[in-house]
């Protein structure tokens, strides 16, 4: 007898499907809400991973079966350096590379990795250490006899359908110079979209004639402790897995914040569904009751709630995955493009749907619906199924709940603050955020019964009858949109806050980039000076250029502290010109570090990775030895992550004995800038390798970089209001589901149709904006914490708090414009007859 | 076969929040199988309660509630389900039939639950709906049949599988008095013929004058009127 087991008769089965059928929009939305969250959910997985496997590619091609690395102390080492480390130290297992980006041009366009080293000495290393593949050793020797021969990668053949033969002309960085394909790698070689060619062609192919990008070692204990014992000159030994351990930890925090925004992604996701599935299945609490009333059990009926989630699932799901592996292909680019553009040059282009993602992200799909469902099925199946219809007690019981939830939520937001607020440690700081967030959502329910309770009393008390039944229904039917309004309210405050994080951190870069960027003309000697020409000469001529008030010199070298990611940068300015540095805290501290011997600036992301504090002393490793330097002040920095040490040009030169300059900016007379750029212009053509740029064009390069890396951001930005929007319809369908019967009552009463119509979108209004204002003050709390205190401990940065008018408004607009699609057909009931059966 | 079906010093309380109110107060009375109780009373006087006592849609507070012999109460939900879907049937006065199921279907629906193979079922769906003149409306959906006929498809819903007792809460309640008297002649008929026992809430003189046995509920307590 089926009676008698879980399984659910085919026809309730039936029954309850059919439900959908006839309410189209709440499946759209039911399964739209779904999709939606697994998509997410798959793209930012596909994006963190790539993410993470780009880093762990990197770094193991880098390790293989290296030790140590000999790196550049500035921007690159000379290739000399290579032979005498093979002859004179006898170190044979050495491989010298040349690495960096190169654009195709022609048929191709594409960006890729060129990657440059001694082919002979590769082909001796591959022999001992695994078997030759076929056709490589060959392909290998092949490269040595033909200037512009490059292997392809499998991945770069695949992606840009390259074949043995093929021509690629490069558009950057040497416009027109030619590649031509001799080979093609096997897979299995390291993965990603990456061409090798012999060294002379990628110094040439990269205009680094003469320079190496890192020379890769593999030392014996013998080998490291005599290289590591020789005077430190414009290079630097690192042992390799620092370099990895460096890599990890830089794009940690990255990783991290990718996947806290996944993270709410599934939470928005999953309210969002949550809702969807409690307006669902509150609102067939009748059938449950008719079928229980015939004999079909509580369980047969949970069961029934269960399996048709997981048919909805199982439909979302699948569209999920395809939506998410197409947004994960656009997120993938975006994030490794935003590691290429902060961190380092990536060697892999790497975009690969792996089973365990999908898993994950039907499994989390699957998981929330049937977690959402779950509440309201249990709840529609408690308690004797005596309430045929009767809705009274349901209501007092999501009351009460709304009310605990409140209560609830006092208990979370003290714990969040807790966490926020006593913690340097990211996961924790994100926690307490989510807390807060939960929090938020956990009394949104009470305070729309509340709110919309105190309001249908003030319209009554004015004697707005209508007005009054519009606002009380809404909190009367709180069981099914409270969660409804909590999922609102937290996609418009989410959307608000991520928002204005942007905003805030937007401006404090481009705050940064006045004080940075604050000559006119920059003159970038990364090349290397003219042939004859020193940097005090080159200084005195920028001096001289038509339009030209002064000029600013900065050294830009990787920090001696054996580490290679953080910064030391040297700067000096004219008399009465420049603005940099922006300080942090004490302004007089400028003045201290011009006028002591041992001071230095330290940027805040450097103070927080070291904590260190002004007035604390660091050690620098200088020709002379290690050298104390006290901390005159903290300054804004937010060209690296791993942060800066700065100090006066002079200092600089006279403690390591560089004189080199890594660029040179130009100020321009007043009402002079532009005769200034042109002078600037013809000095360096006519003394190559100069370059000049103008400081404009760097400010909105650099800030295209940021709008890049904060991308991912936005679209998670967009998810957040395309699921505001769907939660407001649905907390509007809510509303609407049973209403017919108190509509067909006003209408009997004598309001027409027109007039329900206007009451219908008053409601609805009152629903926006009550959404509206709840999520304006939560978004603009969730950007306070996200730029005070999680982009603080993720990235050491303070950041400026900006109320973006523009945005706040766009909120509003997605909560009315929501409120009006809604109720722009009001379902009226056809006459007052549906008052009564016949 | 019918059986008996007695309550033994029921108590029913409802709890809002704010307090309790006692809605059946010491009631006891025995049904005799293949009987036709009405049971009467004003508005809110506790008589749907004491109907879903009967039908096991809901528990009481205190006392028992004997179906043959087992007390409901002391069965667990799925036995409480077990017996509604055996050996009872309801009729209610809002119909209560399910709108996203086929007029056939929302008849299958007892039938299937209670594991009759589809055929058979099929064919005693097809008697009962010539039977009551719905046979040509089989593939309708019921929101598009008339009050009467809604009621009527409830009433055969409410015997299809053969209960040994039909439990209707003010049934014509919502029908006009020709309709009304066409589905109670339907009720009594079916019931009549299988000598089941038909317990009916009803406010409707016309049933008072059909029922074999009228009690009156007042102030929670039950009384003989007739």
């Amino acid at each position: 007898m089926s009676g008698t087991t879980l399984l659910p008769p085919r026809l309730a089965l039936r029954a309850a499907l059919r439900y959908y059928r006839r309410q189209p929009v709440q499946l759209l939305f039911t399964v739209l809400g779904l999709a939606l969250g697994v998509a997410v959910v798959i793209a930012m997985d596909l994006a963190t991973g790539s993410a993470g496997r780009a880093v762990e590619a990197s770094a193991r091609l880098l390790a293989g079966d290296l030790t140590h690395q000999v790196l550049p102390a500035q921007r690159s080492l000379d290739e000399s350096l290579y032979p005498r480390l093979r002859q004179e130290l006898g170190i044979t297992g050495a491989l010298p590379v040349v690495e960096g980006r190169v654009a195709l041009a022609g048929e191709r366009p594409a960006r890729l990795t060129l990657i440059g080293t001694d082919a002979l000495a590769l082909f001796a290393r591959r022999g001992d250490r695994r078997p030759p593949a076929t056709g490589v050793q060959g392909a290998l020797a092949g490269l040595l006899g033909e200037p512009g021969a490059v292997l392809a990668s499998a991945a770069a053949a695949a992606q840009l359908g390259l074949a043995p033969g093929d021509r690629l002309p490069l558009a950057w960085p040497r416009e027109g110079y030619m590649l031509r394909v001799i080979s093609v790698l096997p897979e299995g070689d390291a993965g990603g979209s990456w061409l090798l060619a012999d060294i002379a062609t990628a110094q040439e192919a990269l205009g680094l004639a003469g320079q190496l990008s890192r020379i890769d070692l593999r030392l014996d204990a013998d080998q490291a402790a005599a290289l590591a014992a020789l005077p430190a000159g414009d290079w630097r030994l690192a042992p390799l897995e620092q370099t990895v351990a460096g890599f990890d930890s830089l794009t940690r925090s990255f990783r991290l914040n990718l996947q806290a925004l996944s993270l709410l992604a599934l939470l928005l996701g999953a309210f969002l569904v949550y809702s969807t599935m409690v307006v669902a299945v509150l609102g067939r609490r009748e059938l449950f009751a008719v079928l229980r009333s015939l004999g079909v059990t509580r369980g047969q009926v949970l069961v029934l709630v269960l399996v048709e989630v997981l048919l909805l699932a199982g439909i979302a799901v699948l569209l999920g995955v395809v939506a998410g592996s197409l947004l994960g292909a656009g997120l993938v680019s975006l994030v490794l493009q935003t590691l290429d553009d902060l961190y380092f040059s990536l060697t892999v282009d790497d975009y690969r749907v792996t089973t365990a993602g999908l898993l994950k992200g039907a499994l989390l799909g699957v998981g929330a619906s049937l977690a959402a469902a779950l509440l309201p099925a249990l709840e529609a199946v408690s308690g004797p199924p005596r309430s045929l219809a009767g809705r009274a007690g349901l209501e007092r019981r999501a009351a009460r709940l709304a009310r605990l939830c409140a209560g609830l939520a006092a208990v979370a937001a003290l714990l969040g603050a807790l966490l926020l607020f006593s913690t340097d440690r990211l996961a924790v700081a994100l926690a307490g955020m989510f807390l807060v967030l939960g929090t938020a959502a956990l009394a949104v329910p009470a305070l729309a019964w509340w709110s919309f309770g105190a309001l249908g009393g003030w319209f009554a008390a004015r004697g707005h009858a209508p007005l009054a039944w519009a606002a009380r229904s809404v909190s009367a039917r709180l069981s099914r949109t409270g969660t409804a309004l909590a999922a609102l309210v937290l996609a418009v405050a989410s959307f608000v806050g991520i928002g204005l994080m942007i905003a805030g951190l937007r401006d404090s870069v481009a705050g940064w980039l006045d004080y940075s960027l604050d000559a006119d003309v920059y003159l970038a000697l990364d090349g290397g000076l003219p042939a004859g020409m020193d940097p005090e000469a080159l200084a005195d001529g920028l001096r001289a250029l038509p339009g030209a008030a002064g000029i600013s010199r900065s050294r830009r070298v990787a920090l001696p502290d054996g580490q290679g990611f953080a910064r030391l940068l040297a700067v000096d300015a004219d008399p009465g010109l420049g603005r940099w540095p922006q300080l942090r805290g004490d302004p007089s501290a400028l003045a201290r570090w011009h006028g002591g011997p041992d001071l230095v600036l330290v940027s805040e992301g450097y103070a927080q990775r070291q904590g260190l504090v002004a007035g604390d002393r660091i050690t620098l490793q200088t020709p002379a030895g290690d050298r104390a330097f006290a901390v005159a002040g903290i300054i804004v920095d937010y060209s690296t992550e791993a942060g800066v040490v700065a100090l006066p040009l002079d200092r600089y030169r006279e403690t390591w004995g560089d004189g080199a300059l890594s660029s040179i900016g130009v100020f321009a007379r007043p009402g002079q800038r532009a005769l200034l750029l042109e002078a600037a212009g013809d000095y360096a053509a006519e003394w190559p390798p100069l370059r000049a740029g103008d400081a404009a064009l760097l400010r909105e390069w650099s800030l295209a970089i940021f709008d890049r890396t904060f991308t991912v951001t936005r679209v998670l930005q967009l998810i957040a209001g395309l699921v505001a929007f769907l939660a407001l319809l649905n907390a509007l369908r809510a509303l609407q589901l049973d209403a017919g019967r108190e509509l067909a009552v006003l209408q009997a009463l004598g309001m027409d149709r027109s007039a329900l119509t206007r009451l219908g979108r008053s409601q609805h209004l009152m629903v926006g904006g009550f959404a509206a204002l709840l999520a304006l003050p939560l978004g603009l709390l969730l950007a306070a914490l996200l730029t005070g205190v999680v982009t603080r401990i993720a990235f050491g940065w303070s950041t400026s708090f900006v109320v973006d008018l523009r945005l706040l408004g766009e909120a509003v607009l997605i909560a009315l414009a929501a409120a009006l699609l809604a109720g722009w057909r009001v379902p009226l009931p056809a006459a007052p007859r549906a008052l009564v059966a016949e | 076969m019918s059986v008996p079906i007695e309550l033994s010093g029921v108590i029913k309380d409802y709890g809002d929040g704010g307090g309790s109110h006692r809605v059946l107060d010491g009631v006891s009375v025995r049904f005799a199988p293949g009987e036709f109780v009405a049971i009467v009373g004003r508005s809110g006087s506790g008589k749907s309660t004491l109907l879903n006592l009967l039908g096991g849609l809901d528990i009481p507070t205190a006392g028992r509630v004997l179906f043959g012999g087992e007390d409901l109460a002391a069965l667990p939900e799925a036995g409480r389900a077990r017996i509604r879907r055996e050996r009872i049937g309801f009729v209610f006065q809002d119909f209560n039939l399910i709108p996203t199921l086929r007029v056939v279907e929302n008849l299958l629906l007892p039938l299937e639950l209670n594991g009759l193979p589809r055929a058979r079922a099929m064919a005693r769906c097809a008697e009962l709906l010539e039977r009551v003149g719905l046979g040509s409306m089989a593939a309708r959906f019921p929101e598009s049949l008339s009050g009467g006929e809604q009621q009527r498809l409830a009433v055969i819903r409410a015997v299809a599988h053969g209960p040994d007792v039909v439990i209707a809460d003010e049934p014509t309640g919502n029908l006009d008095l020709d309709t009304a008297q066409e589905v109670l002649d339907l009720l009594q008929q079916s019931c009549g013929e299988a000598g089941r026992t038909l317990i009916m809430a009803t406010h409707s003189p016309e049933v008072i004058g059909r029922a074999s046995r009228v009690l009156r509920l007042a102030r929670g307590a039950l009384a003989e009127e007739r």
